[in-house]
């Protein structure tokens, strides 16, 4: 059976390219990347045109972060042709990266082969004139001398370890690595602004960052503010612990007396000669029981836990009985004071202060 | 134009009906109608699964339930009073909502197992059921959209929302219920102190759902409906979700009345019923009836049988069902898988354990501790 291989005869790109210049670093010749995506370049759909660019254009679609490129292939007889160039290019490679290590160190940079250019290289080479003529669309825009760039500045403007890699040469020919020049004059040149309206243009951009981040600190620190005054408020309403309950003549009979229920939360009941302060509060959740006075029961409604006339609890799921308030006497005025309870379990009723005797 | 109908067939039906409505009221005491009717309904739905999902049982079950249900609205006056109250629409739709979903699963899950036993491939096999984001989904998604925001509109102007006067701290509303979704809660609360109905209980439901997917190793029922090769799994689940939440749920909404007392659904809410509720502590029937002797003076000393009775229920009855009946599950899901899902298992078994014993026995606590917040 006959060698054969694969020829490219027709490519083009799907949407969703990210504009990422990859491809073009592969193979100009067939792509281009312009400001919103990349196009196949006219000469470029016809099948002569393609086929001795395989390698290449597989190399691009290989490379493609997003994987856009395409491509159709026929089955041509004969082995490829652009064989021997790929294994000299891959000879040559590694004799080109020597440069950074090794006893080769004090080479000032790569060694770009001179001769009929291996096709990477030269894709390199042609890659700077495209980028060149492509940053020539704005009216102001500084024509960027990189037409001209050769082996030798490209050379030169390689770190001295740079392994001679497509991306690095690529970022070469796109003028992201330059002989010379800061940053901020790269930056510039690609502005196309003179030194002065660049440093006019630098104030303008510090004066808006300043107002930002002033903006920011401004919101925080009014947010902080707030919060500094929420937790610890200016004015705080503690009502008084202690309330005046009448005198003991106004609770002349055994019961349940309920006037300071809305107000105070607190029911004052006479039974068996004392007089006690009894808390709303259900001890099982916190509900408030209503006292019914035919059961002779505090009767609460979200659980159905009951309490006797005394606050000891006897059905429901309540764990404990109705907790006393210090009830005692100044002069013949009763007075309840809340912030001082007494509670059953802890055998705290019947201490002086728990209750009054009447 | 429908309560007017509704009061008149009421009026027609109502004299000769008292039998039927006093039999339903005696018989919807929790204590009757959980062992003798909810129960057997749930031992029914498990094991008869084949039979009740055709889907001319399964209607005629449909239509049975809504005669029953709605019908009942023109025969007394208190029932219908809780069905119509706008507070309550979403229990009917709860019912019929969970009636259909277990249905259809259980309806899938007998053909499958129909299927698996004949040797023939699933449903789920037969069918494909992707679809595409664009359009199929994103219309669905849309119409859905359409659909609930204008049933939500169309119930928001019907119905009222039940706004009441503003809270009067001296006079509570009797019975004060909660949302409908926590009427489930409110009735745990009833049986247990509020740091263990309020936090731990509802706590180690969401622990136990998200420990779910990692205990569960059993591949089986994967991506297709089945019973037969789930048991365990989908009797526990139902057990919970149904008898421990939706249950708990109609209780609170149509039992529960002043003073959270039970009444029947045909029964009037009585604020003054009385009702004999009187509990004790376990530690009360320890040493007064069982020992006849008086509590003693220390804490924990008093409460010494409860606290054994927590640690053997909790610590060792687990590693008891590994070493018995679940042994096999034991070998299957290792210890800390088995322990896990086994500590969950007994925690909720807790919440029906101390409803029994509550109605049997009056048991508030077993573990009473005031002293220090503790209650069990």
């Amino acid at each position: 059976m006959a060698e054969t291989h694969q020829e490219i005869v027709k490519v083009w790109i799907a949407p969703g390219c990210i504009v990422c210049d990859a491809c073009e670093g592969e193979c100009p010749e067939v792509f281009d990347v312009q400001e919103e995506t990349c196009v196949i370049r006219p000469e470029a759909m016809k099948a002569e045109f393609t086929r001795p660019l395989t390698p290449a254009i597989i190399a691009a679609a290989e490379g493609c972060p997003v994987e856009v490129i395409k491509y159709e292939t026929i089955e041509v007889e004969g082995p490829e042709p652009w064989a021997g160039q790929e294994e000299a290019a891959a000879a040559a490679a590694p004799a080109a990266g020597g440069g950074g290590g090794g006893g080769a160190a004090k080479k000032a940079g790569p060694v770009i082969p001179e001769g009929p250019p291996d096709p990477k290289w030269a894709g390199l080479l042609s890659t700077a004139r495209v980028s060149g003529s492509r940053s020539g669309g704005g009216p102001a825009v500084r024509t960027v001398p990189v037409a001209k760039v050769s082996a030798e500045i490209i050379a030169s403007a390689l770190p001295g370890d740079a392994p001679p890699d497509a991306k690095v040469a690529a970022m070469v020919g796109t003028g992201y690595i330059r002989p010379g020049g800061s940053v901020a004059q790269r930056i510039r040149e690609r502005a196309g602004l003179t030194r002065r309206e660049a440093t006019s243009v630098a104030a303008g951009t510090a004066a808006l960052l300043t107002i930002a981040w002033g903006s920011v600190a401004a919101t925080l620190a009014t947010m902080g503010g707030a919060l500094q005054s929420y937790l610890v408020p200016k004015l705080t309403k503690e009502p008084p612990s202690s309330f005046k309950a009448g005198k003991i003549s106004d609770y002349p009979d055994d019961g349940v007396y309920e006037q300071f229920k809305g107000s105070q939360q607190v029911w004052i009941v006479r039974q068996k000669g004392r007089l006690f302060a009894l808390s709303t509060i259900c001890t099982h959740l916190g509900c408030i029981p209503n006292w019914m006075a035919a059961d002779a029961k505090f009767k609460c409604p979200c659980h159905g836990s009951g309490f006797y006339m005394d606050g000891v609890n006897f059905e429901g799921p309540a764990p404990r009985p109705l907790e006393r308030f210090k009830i005692s006497l100044e002069g013949d005025t009763i007075v309840v004071d809340k912030a001082v309870k007494y509670r059953a379990e802890l055998n705290q009723w019947g201490l002086p202060g728990s209750e009054l005797m009447v | 134009m429908l309560s007017s109908m509704i009061t008149l067939a009421a009026a027609a039906g109502s004299s000769n009906l008292e039998w039927f409505k006093e039999l339903v009221n005696r018989f919807s005491v929790p204590e009757i109608s959980l062992p003798l009717f909810f129960l057997p309904l749930f031992v029914l739905l498990l094991v008869a699964y084949k039979v009740w999902t055709r889907p001319l049982f399964a209607g005629t079950l449909l239509v049975l339930f809504c005669v029953f249900y709605f019908g009942s609205m023109a025969i007394d006056e208190n029932y219908r009073a809780i069905v119509m109250k706008p507070d309550n629409v979403p229990i009917t739709m709860m019912l019929l909502g969970v009636g259909f979903c277990l249905w259809w699963g259980f309806r899938q899950a007998a053909i499958n197992d129909e299927r698996i036993k004949a040797g023939q491939p699933l449903i789920e096999e037969d069918k494909d059921d992707k679809v595409l984001v664009w359009p199929d989904l994103v219309y669905t998604e849309l119409i859905c959209m359409v659909i609930a925001a204008t049933v939500l509109i169309v119930w928001s102007v019907l119905l009222p929302a039940p706004l009441e006067s503003p809270a009067n701290p001296a006079g509570p509303p009797n019975p004060s219920k909660a949302p409908w979704y926590f009427l489930g809660l409110q009735e745990m609360l009833v049986y247990f102190d509020p740091w263990m109905a309020g936090v731990v209980l509802p706590g180690m439901i969401i622990t136990g759902l998200i420990a779910m997917p990692y205990i569960d190793t059993n591949p089986k029922g994967n991506g297709y409906y089945t019973f037969a090769q789930r048991k365990f799994a989908i009797t526990v689940w139902l057990f919970g979700f149904l008898i421990l939440w939706v249950v708990l749920i109609v209780f609170g909404t149509f039992l529960r009345g002043p003073n959270w007392n039970f009444f029947g659904p045909f029964q009037y809410w009585d604020a003054h019923l009385q009702v004999p509720l009187t509990n004790v502590n376990l530690s009360e029937l320890f040493w007064g009836d069982l020992l006849d002797r008086p509590l003693p003076a220390n804490p924990y000393v008093r409460e010494i049988v409860g606290i054994v009775f927590v640690f053997l229920w909790i610590c060792v009855l687990p590693y008891a069902l590994a070493r018995t009946v679940m042994r096999k599950m034991y070998e299957q899901l290792g210890s800390v898988r088995f322990y896990v899902m086994a500590i969950h298992l007994v925690v909720m078994a807790m919440l029906p354990l101390k409803m029994v014993l509550r109605w049997t026995m009056h048991l508030k606590y077993f573990v009473n501790l005031p002293e220090i917040n503790l209650n069990l």
